[in-house]
């Protein structure tokens, strides 16, 4: 039987009153890792060829060392901050997420609209029991929203619900 | 099946007269794929090469002979075949390729009649499997009536399977014979040449080599228009002026030509259907190009009106479609293009492609005036004011006039592109206004929104300002600086009409 009930707008779920729920203990630690596994290295051999290659004078050698100390610490800071920052909600029917440290992002994605989810491993989140879930729908290019730092069971329950929620919506 | 049914259990050929079709293909392709990445090749022979005319004709040549032996490989090995409820095609040259394409999967057999076809009673087949991940299948050079009987047959094939509640394709049958509901004079045609854009293309291909060209003008043609200048005014230098502004003018008209050029190839003799909620444009100089379109695919309603179409007064209507390669349901489609519209016209258009809406009479909602503030301190003020301190510090000139001046130029350019931003919902559908000197109007139903998302600096939140971003499968909607308490009720909202409502969002 078709029905048209009034819809109060009150009754309306709201996004900004959600309780997100952080990231694994170990995503920062995987942040970080992740990070300096690149950083780093090019930290050092910026250094490396000031002082041998190019021979720097003393005075600017102990400004560069600093300068790249201050730009890796001030990293290591960001990439904190942002796992600090990332939040989770899953609701009934989407996935919501909150991110930035500068500039605070709010994401959504209804269940309904996604098209396929992705989980990945790389060896540090392996070595540290983390998994990372990319969702894609019929926009853009790339994956629309990407979760790290998620504990590998955390990981596949939520993919596990979301599919189960798909496949829900597909049968109605 | 009809009586042909035997015949069309075999493999049978295109006809020779598809070797030019095949050559204007590749070549097409080729500009549209492999130009760019040809780019740097082109670099090297414009800067490093001496004998550019020998080595041209050489290279010209080769690729000729090239594409020809290509074409004439592939159509000997293209093959196609009928059976009672599918089309089976091989092709391919290194990479054989066999596609195969039920009928049930059909959405419609579009016809195109090439000018090279024409005196042969030869058409341009296309099966299209719009909206599933097929492919489509194209059998350019195939006999006219030929065409008839398999269209024929996958309708047949479609009626009898297909359920009461299911769109058929047969609508496609009697559009040629229906009187177009828009068609466009040569001069309206010309006019879109202008508004395209496709000279500022051609000037941004031409930008890096920019001084070859300045400098072959000045040997070619400024030098000997100058000498001959020289015979009717006595000042050399004001004959030299003459002549570059002889020149410079020469090549803007080239360009506005080859503009108007290429919107001729693309749109004379435009004429538009609608039928069974389905658009239908047939145009085209050289190749009478049909494209059909769905109402209900449509995902965005792009209304351009630039700074060309608004001293001539006419839009140009762009119906987007799903624009994701990686999509499983869905398959890439162009955008329905509905040239130099008057505001009498694009309102009919919106009528049959959208639903009926007066663009004039909708109360869109300003962005912050905070967002041109920042982009005029952080983009303009700030790196002017280096380069003049720079300036100052090295030559110790302050050009402080010139400083003025940039300034207040870009703050009013600044000013420009925020005022032209705005948004409005009517719960329903939403309506996005972009632009600098002209305008974009892009209008979506709200639920059929992908991702949606939000973003706030802590700036921003002391001012309750948000930028809100709107994912659709036909691309993105971005705007600034919006009201905070405007957008965090449309975010719910929109959710709540994706998730909830039963019209599917493809």
């Amino acid at each position: 039987m078709f029905s048209n009930s009034q819809i109060s707008e009150q009754t309306i779920p709201k996004l900004a009153q959600l309780d997100f729920a952080p990231l694994d203990t170990y995503a920062t630690r995987e942040a970080l890792i992740s990070t300096f596994v690149f950083v780093l290295p090019i930290s050092i051999v910026v250094f490396c060829v000031a002082m041998f290659a190019a021979k720097a004078p003393n005075h600017i050698l102990m400004m560069i060392g600093g300068g790249l100390a201050l730009l890796n610490t001030y990293i290591a800071w960001l990439m904190h901050a942002i796992v600090k920052s990332t939040g989770v909600a899953l609701r009934e029917h989407d996935l919501v997420l909150k991110r930035g440290v500068f500039w605070k992002k709010t994401t959504a994605v209804p269940f309904n609209r996604i098209q396929h989810i992705e989980t990945h491993r790389n060896p540090v989140e392996r070595k540290l029991g983390l998994s990372s879930i990319k969702f894609f729908t019929a926009g853009g290019m790339g994956a629309d929203l990407e979760l790290n730092g998620l504990s590998v069971e955390r990981a596949s329950r939520m993919r596990q619900y979301i599919l189960s929620k798909e496949q829900h919506h597909d049968s109605e | 099946m009809t009586a042909n049914n035997s015949s069309q259990k075999q493999w049978h050929t295109l006809s020779p007269l598809s070797i030019i079709y095949f050559v204007i293909h590749f070549i097409v392709r080729f500009v549209k794929d492999g130009l760019l990445n040809m780019a740097p090749a082109f670099v090297i022979f414009l800067t490093q090469v001496e004998d550019k005319l020998y080595w041209g004709i050489v290279a010209a040549a080769g690729l000729s002979v090239l594409l020809i032996v290509y074409a004439v490989l592939y159509y000997l090995n293209f093959r196609y075949k009928l059976t009672d409820h599918e089309v089976i095609l091989r092709k391919g040259v290194f990479k054989k390729e066999r596609v195969t394409l039920n009928f049930a999967k059909i959405q419609n057999i579009n016809l195109a009649i090439p000018f090279y076809f024409q005196p042969f009673q030869l058409v341009k087949c296309t099966f299209d499997a719009a909206g599933s991940a097929q492919q489509e299948v194209a059998l350019p050079g195939i006999k006219s009536q030929l065409a008839q009987v398999m269209r024929q047959n996958v309708f047949s094939y479609k009626e009898s399977h297909t359920t009461a509640n299911m769109p058929t394709a047969d609508d496609e049958q009697n559009t040629v014979s229906e009187k177009p509901i828009l068609t466009l004079t040569n001069k309206e045609v010309a006019k879109f040449g202008l508004m395209s854009g496709m000279m500022f293309l051609v000037l941004a291909a031409i930008a890096p080599f920019i001084e070859h060209v300045v400098d072959y003008s000045k040997d070619q043609f400024v030098g000997p228009l100058a000498a001959f200048y020289g015979g009717f005014i006595d000042s050399q230098d004001v004959a030299m002026i003459v002549a570059a502004v002889s020149v410079v003018a020469a090549m803007v008209f080239l360009f506005v030509a080859a503009s108007v050029l290429g919107a001729f190839l693309r749109f004379y003799n435009f004429e538009l259907y609608f039928e069974n909620e389905k658009l239908k444009r047939i145009s085209g100089l050289l190749e009478r190009h049909q494209m059909s379109l769905s109402k209900s695919k449509i995902q965005t309603v792009e209304i351009k009106k630039n700074w060309v179409g608004m001293l001539l007064n006419r839009y140009i209507v762009s119906c987007k479609q799903v624009e994701n390669g990686h999509c499983g349901k869905a398959k890439k489609g162009q955008a329905f293009i509905l040239p130099v519209l008057t505001y009498a016209q694009l309102m009919n258009a919106m009528t049959l492609c959208w639903q009926t809406v007066d663009l004039k009479r909708i109360a869109f909602t300003p962005i912050s005036g905070a967002f041109w503030r920042k982009n005029w301190a952080l983009f303009c003020v700030l790196p002017s004011t280096i380069v003049v301190g720079f300036v100052y510090n090295t030559s110790g000139v302050f050009a402080w006039p010139l400083w003025l001046a940039v300034l207040i130029v870009t703050a009013f350019m600044c000013w420009l592109r925020c005022k032209r931003y705005g948004i409005y919902s009517d719960g329903e559908q939403v309506f996005v206004r972009t632009g600098f000197v002209g305008k974009t109007v892009s209008v979506f139903y709200i639920h059929k929104i992908q991702k949606i998302s939000y973003t706030q600096t802590p700036l921003m939140k002391r001012a309750k300002l948000v930028t809100l971003t709107i994912q659709l499968a036909s691309g993105r909607v971005r705007v600034p600086y919006l009201p905070e308490a405007l957008v965090l009720p449309m975010v719910d909202e929109a959710l709540y009409k994706a998730e909830s409502s039963n019209l599917g969002w493809l």
